[in-house]
């Protein structure tokens, strides 16, 4: 799937301004430029309105598992990823509970 | 981030709850084995998981509701400190790839 077969579709985009960013700029050009039909925050609503035939949902997958057997990922190319961090207030000091948990975060990350 | 802060002793022990954030997305396998192991060893510590909105994640972080937020990439590293979660090989599944989704029938 790549930028010029997308914009010929009816699209269910993520209200994530963060994914939307990297997407217009994998893209190309401004997402207003595009066919959307709808916008979701949460998956498994997205996969619904895939299932209905309302559009095709540019979807953050972080499992390679389809949330529904009726649907299939179609690989974006050139391929588009994302990772992720652990935030927290750097006004308001950690709980110690929560001091721990950062301590096994790094313990994680040193790991590998 | 001051490592030293974090840096307790392993015989201590702590309860409280935890209450993390995420912003849209899927739980990854890196936090789910750093709080794997958290558990294990703090047996008194409960973690909270929320899924939310990006907009109530920030709200809830400033507000001290939330302790923790677990974002997508770039971390907002004016307001918050950040440790970004490992998405190599090794770690495949907290790779997030952007793919689209279609309908291929029942």
């Amino acid at each position: 799937m790549t930028p010029d077969d997308l914009t010929q579709l009816p699209l269910i985009t993520a209200q994530q301004n963060v994914i939307n960013t990297q997407f217009a700029q994998w893209l190309k050009k401004p997402l207003t430029t595009l066919n959307q039909v709808a916008t979701y925050n949460f998956h498994q609503n997205a996969a619904r309105l895939v299932s209905a035939g309302i559009g095709y949902a540019l979807y953050l997958n972080s499992h390679s598992e389809v949330p529904q057997s009726d649907l299939a990922f179609i690989p974006l190319m050139p391929e588009l990823t994302s990772n992720t961090s652990l935030i927290w207030s750097n006004e308001r000091p950690p709980s110690a509970a929560a001091k721990f948990l950062i301590d096994h975060v790094y313990q994680c990350q040193s790991r590998h | 981030m001051d490592k030293l802060v974090v840096n307790l002793h392993e015989g201590q022990s702590v309860n409280g709850r935890i209450l993390i954030g995420i912003g849209e997305l899927e739980l990854t396998q890196s936090i789910a084995e750093a709080i794997n192991r958290l558990t294990s060893r703090q047996p008194d510590i409960q973690i909270d998981l929320f899924s939310t909105t990006d907009e109530d994640l920030h709200n809830k972080l400033q507000s001290g509701f939330f302790d923790f937020g677990i974002m997508l990439n770039p971390a907002d590293t004016q307001n918050y400190n950040a440790v970004e979660l490992p998405g190599d090989t090794t770690w495949e599944s907290s790779l997030h790839k952007i793919v689209c989704l279609q309908h291929i029938g029942s």
